[in-house]
């Protein structure tokens, strides 16, 4: 169990971080919120906050578009979110008895989507948040300017991830990982 | 698996992610409003700006219509040609109507005074100095700093 969880912040985290990199152009288009919310979802919010340090203790100190240890702080903080609340979510999904998820494609595709914006409109307040209070001296400032364009790409960008990727990539951990999954009873 | 299968709990998540995106975008054109409102709610005055090519031939751009709070620089631009240069001290105008700046000759700016009818140099960068209302500029092509005749 304890390798497992172990292989899979790795993975989740490779995943991450490479994706991260392969998409730099693509500014606030990642798909490190969503590897961050699954691996949360199926192991628990542990394993979901380390693959979320994990990825920015790599992508934040060698990071093309530059490094600051305020900005650095407050992504890596505001990242746990995605892990804890995948894990939270995750345990009222995931039924003790049962293998994987277990609701409609089309029903749980929609939950996930509107998640994932919710949790993206978390994130980017807090950082923005700490950007314009360090940049503009001006919270209210950061937290606007901030969300158009950049925001509004990470929203909508997040929301297609999570709608279109949770359902698959959550019933192929389970299967792949099964009896390691939180809240399951399998072996 | 009641939490995603209980309609209210979608239908509020849907109003939630709607009514975020609607009150940043609005916070956002609400701060664009504002700031373009600040820029343009200048009261409307006139300058006159010359320009002397240093070889006997001078022209008139009389009445030339800014805002107040606009520099020197920003209404320059408007009647002329302008080419310019961004160096340790500011905004450097190096060419005016594609006359521009060789050797020791260059451009020079003077601002009428309105008692004495003289030109006086103009100390500040060009676009730090902010034009008063009928306030008579020149642009003076020379090689030295003597006030235009």
């Amino acid at each position: 169990m304890k390798s497992v969880k172990i292989a899979t912040i790795a993975v989740l985290a490779a995943l991450s971080i490479g994706t991260n990199y392969a998409m730099i152009s693509l500014y606030n288009v990642k798909l490190m919120d969503f590897f961050v919310f699954v691996g949360g979802f199926c192991f628990g919010p542990a394993v979901g906050m380390l693959t979320g340090i994990t990825s920015w203790v790599v992508y934040g100190t060698l990071n093309p578009v530059g490094f600051d240890f305020r900005i650095w702080f407050a992504t890596m903080f505001a990242e746990l979110l995605y892990g804890v609340v995948g894990g939270i979510v995750g345990r009222n999904l995931i039924s003790k008895e049962a293998d994987g998820l277990k609701v409609k494609v089309g029903t749980a595709s929609v939950f996930f989507g509107m998640l994932g914006m919710l949790l993206t409109f978390a994130y980017d307040v807090i950082t923005n948040a700490v950007f314009g209070y360090f940049w503009y001296q001006s919270i209210i400032l950061g937290v606007i300017v901030g969300f158009v364009p950049f925001g509004l790409a990470h929203v909508l960008s997040n929301a297609f991830f999570f709608g279109l990727g949770c359902v698959p990539v959550i019933k192929v951990i389970n299967n792949l990982a099964r009896g390691s999954v939180h809240g399951s009873n399998h072996k | 698996m009641a939490l995603i299968t209980n309609k209210w709990i979608l239908l509020s998540m849907f109003l939630a992610c709607w009514s975020l995106t609607a009150t940043f975008l609005a916070g956002f054109y609400w701060l664009k409003y504002t700031d373009i409102v600040d820029r343009i709610t200048g009261a409307l005055i006139y300058v006159n700006v010359g320009i002397d090519y240093g070889n006997g031939t001078r022209e008139w751009h009389n009445d030339t219509k800014a805002f107040s709070g606009v520099t020197l620089f920003d209404v320059t631009k408007q009647v002329a040609n302008v080419t310019y240069q961004v160096g340790l001290y500011g905004t450097e105008v190096v060419g005016i109507n594609n006359v521009s700046k060789q050797g020791s000759f260059g451009w020079t700016y003077w601002a009428s005074n309105s008692t004495s009818r003289a030109w006086s140099i103009v100390w500040e960068n060009v676009d730090a100095h902010r034009v008063a209302a009928n306030e008579t500029f020149m642009w003076y092509y020379q090689n030295a700093f003597n006030p235009p005749q």
